[in-house]
């Protein structure tokens, strides 16, 4: 303990700044019972549980709980599966240039902000766009990915993945190829096929990492994207695709209701820790993984 | 060891680098904060300057259409150096910013608030509910000048809404009257006389000219974006009047966009979103991106307001010719009868005074001489000098010390359109006698001579036979129009609610006219619209403004 001094050193700027940032702001969820009037702050009327119960009667708000639940459990699925199969392909690359070449090629769409994506996907998937062209060709008709309401949410959730898997594969490429080779080499001996070694060893072997991927992004499942739909969105898909953070975002700021805002932002946070704990506590059951 | 010696190096670079990093988040502001100055007695002649310099603070909301000269900005620009030296004020700007409603609640919460400020109708109540702001009804009566108290009697129901429990809190700023609130159908001029067709006189010429373009052309028939504000346009033509409170057979108000006739207007763009006439992919185009097609050419028919001359027009000539100019038509009714616009409560907010200011009425003495300059001044000041203040959009940078005349663009319109006929009829042209409006008169021309997309804006606007202004002037002198029975700020539920509600509206609309709903749904959304909180609105907006 005593030589590692440094480590703990380097905790205190985070530390100092999470309570300056995170901690002592919680003061201001007291906005959510509120009447706030920007001019009194915190001394404004009290109002108790009005603001909730006012979100709650209004059915545009409930259903962005189930739409955000929605697209972000796709999301996380997909954003597992996808990941974990593509860098399982890569590993059994035998070409090490190719391999490097695709890890790069589909990492390059997560640098680009939804900003810019928002864009290039508005024009690619128009109805006069590269993607409704082939569908015609193809005799499938043209899908009105942007506005329609049944197929809308799908475009969300594989967009996104589409975007975001060139990252998840580095970390499980990273995981694969930090294997013992010996295991494989003794798999080989005793005549287990390809499919076999990705069965029984690759798949175990990574189920830690997987475990970790997933407990890390459950906090985030009322999290499901915003730049991504407020780019993207539009009110004739209001009905599947507006989700807890767009409906705050055009009641909190654009109409500066503070309050009911806050009441939302509370509402979300206790969703939240609550969906923290118990995938901790259900990692360390069926994982046996810990953090400390 | 030496391993060890190195990872301590790394771990304290780590370190060193997330300390410098809070050091970025907690810099300060590049703000200069100014304080304004202790109590000077002002001269009795509301017209004088101060003894010695009176420094006023204020807030201003970045302006990028303010072009200025040499080394002007904010702080320092004709209006301010004209307060320096005709009163001896020093107007400072806390702060100048394009995000000015953040800025200001930020202000608001911090208690930093300036001497004289500019707010909405929102932030006025807030203000006045958190007791920051001056009663101004003695310093309005000792120091507003003559032509600023008769505009305060002459619009009293506007000036009303500064008004909290017989005190006024807010100098309401008016707007530069109803001339600019109409709508018109924007056609593109080349096409139009490549296939031959005259100004439209019924839906159906409208609808005509916008298909052949799009066959002949390629693109669509007509431009819409997600918000329907093309809808509610045109939706003038069946009668509706969308967006402002209206008075129904019953005589009791009730929102237009809500009344049958919105019914009407909505099942004929379902037909035509059938037909292929409007823009397939408008459900997912924001305005800039409905903009864009227009820019690129992709369509000649749009219904808009009258500042589309203003923007995008200068950029559909530049980039499809100087030949692809569209002209306003007047939105034709469905019975042929004379179409009725709709007028709402135009208000650009309040000047508001800080409790804590020392000099109220060095605010007073600023606001006097705004009003000064486009009322009085013509003939008492030189013509450069007038010009040098209005030109540029230099008025932007004083948007906390002034208040608008509301006449003020319908007498500059039948000015600069007197001096542009004369103009083009070889006349002699009094330019002094334009005052303000000079810069206007000059677009017109250079137009004509020089077909400067820049200068088509005013031309539309002014100087054209077919002008925004001259149409809007027809529809203001016949009173074909409907006005806001809302003339005031939002009630509680509004205020709340408001767009919460209006998002239903735009949600079911746009159901409706991509056929994912059937015309019939228009009743359940009304109803739905009602549950919501749209009867209390009602209500409300009756108890209210009903019966006045």
């Amino acid at each position: 303990m005593q030589n590692k001094w440094q480590y703990f050193l380097m905790l205190v700027p985070g530390i100092v700044l999470t309570f300056i940032f995170c901690y002592i702001p919680l003061y201001g969820v007291i906005i959510a019972f509120e009447d706030y009037n920007v001019g009194m702050g915190f001394a404004s009327p009290w109002v108790g549980w009005k603001n909730f119960q006012y979100l709650f009667s209004q059915p545009t708000f409930v259903r962005t709980i189930w739409n955000t639940l929605f697209i972000s459990v796709w999301k996380l699925a997909l954003g597992i599966v996808v990941p974990v199969i593509v860098a399982i392909f890569l590993n059994e690359m035998r070409s090490n240039r190719l391999k490097r070449f695709y890890q790069t090629l589909i990492y390059i769409p997560n640098f680009l902000s939804w900003v810019i994506m928002a864009g290039v996907l508005m024009d690619i998937l128009s109805s006069s766009g590269a993607i409704n062209l082939i569908l015609n060709k193809l005799g499938i008709g043209t899908v009105n990915f942007l506005g329609s309401p049944r197929v809308f949410p799908w475009t969300m959730i594989f967009s996104d993945v589409w975007k975001g898997f060139g990252y998840g594969t580095i970390i499980y490429l990273a995981a694969l190829t930090g294997f013992d080779p010996a295991l494989y080499e003794s798999a080989m001996l005793d005549g287990a096929s390809r499919w076999q070694q990705i069965k029984r060893i690759t798949l175990p072997l990574l189920l830690p990492t997987i475990i970790l991927m997933l407990v890390l992004s459950l906090g985030n499942v009322l999290n499901a994207g915003f730049d991504q739909i407020y780019n993207l969105y539009s009110p004739s898909v209001w009905e599947t695709g507006d989700i807890i953070d767009t409906y705050v975002y055009r009641l909190g700021i654009q109409q500066a209701q503070y309050s009911v805002g806050a009441a939302v932002g509370l509402f979300k946070s206790l969703i939240s820790a609550i969906l923290v704990v118990t995938s901790y506590v259900l990692a360390d059951k069926v994982a046996g993984y810990r953090i400390l | 060891m030496k391993r060890r010696l190195l990872k301590s190096c790394a771990l304290f670079l780590a370190g060193a680098s997330l300390l410098s990093l809070t050091g970025c988040i907690s810099k300060p502001a590049t703000e200069t904060t100014t304080a304004s100055s202790a109590r000077v007695e002002p001269p009795d002649d509301i017209w004088a300057p101060y003894p010695e310099t009176v420094t006023l603070t204020t807030f201003l909301a970045e302006n990028s259409g303010t072009e200025f000269q040499g080394d002007d900005d904010y702080g320092n620009n004709p209006w301010y150096r004209a307060y320096k030296e005709r009163f001896n004020i020093d107007l400072q700007n806390k702060w100048v910013s394009n995000d000015y409603s953040t800025k200001l609640n930020l202000a608001i919460a911090d208690r930093d608030i300036a001497d004289v400020f500019q707010v909405d109708d929102a932030r006025l109540a807030t203000l006045v509910k958190a007791d920051m702001l001056m009663d101004l009804d003695e310093v309005f009566d000792k120091y507003a000048s003559d032509t600023l108290k008769e505009y305060r009697e002459k619009y009293a129901d506007t000036w009303d809404n500064g008004v909290f429990d017989g005190k006024m809190y807010g100098m309401a700023q008016m707007s530069y009257g109803n001339i600019d609130q109409f709508q018109y159908i924007w056609i593109r001029q080349d096409w139009m006389q490549e296939c031959g067709f005259d100004a439209p006189e019924t839906m159906d010429d409208v609808i005509e000219i916008a298909t052949t373009f799009a066959q002949k052309y390629g693109g669509y028939a007509l431009a819409e974006d997600q918000t329907l504000e093309n809808v509610f346009r045109l939706a003038l033509s069946w009668g509706a009047h969308p967006g402002i409170w209206v008075e129904q057979e019953d005589g009791t108000l009730g929102y237009g966009t809500v009344q049958p006739e919105m019914k009407e207007a909505l099942a004929q763009y379902a037909q035509w979103y059938k037909d292929g006439i409007i823009n397939p992919n408008f459900t997912t185009l924001n305005f800039d991106k409905m903009m864009q097609g227009m820019i690129n050419g992709e369509c000649g028919v749009i219904p808009f307001a009258q500042w589309f001359s203003y923007n995008p027009l200068p950029d559909i000539l530049k980039n499809q010719g100087t030949d692809a100019v569209f002209l306003p038509y007047e939105i034709p009714t469905q019975d042929g009868s004379p179409i009725m616009g709709s007028v709402t409560f135009n208000n650009t907010g309040y000047v508001v005074i800080s409790k804590d200011c020392q000099n109220p009425e060095a605010a007073m003495k600023l606001i006097n001489f705004y009003v000064y300059t486009v009322t009085d001044a013509v003939g008492k000041e030189t013509n450069e000098y007038l010009s040098e203040l209005h030109s540029n959009n230099y008025p932007n940078c004083v948007t906390s010390t002034r208040i608008i005349n509301p006449e003020n663009d319908y007498n500059q319109f039948l000015q600069v359109k007197d001096a542009f006929d004369r103009w083009q009829a070889g006349e002699d042209v009094d330019t002094d006698a334009l005052g303000t409006n000079l810069s206007k008169f000059e677009s017109c021309v250079r137009w004509t001579e020089e077909k400067d997309p820049d200068s088509i804006g005013d031309f539309l606007q002014q100087g054209n036979d077919r002008s925004t202004y001259g149409i809007a002037k027809t529809y203001l002198d016949n009173h074909q129009y409907v006005q806001d029975a809302k003339w005031g700020p939002d009630t509680p539920t509004l205020q709340s609610a408001g767009s919460t509600l209006n998002d239903i509206l735009i949600e079911g609309f746009t159901k409706i006219i991509i056929g994912e709903q059937p015309i019939d749904y228009f009743d359940t959304l009304v109803q739905e619209w009602m549950t919501a909180g749209g009867a209390q609105a009602t209500q409300e907006i009756n108890e209210t403004y009903g019966n006045q």
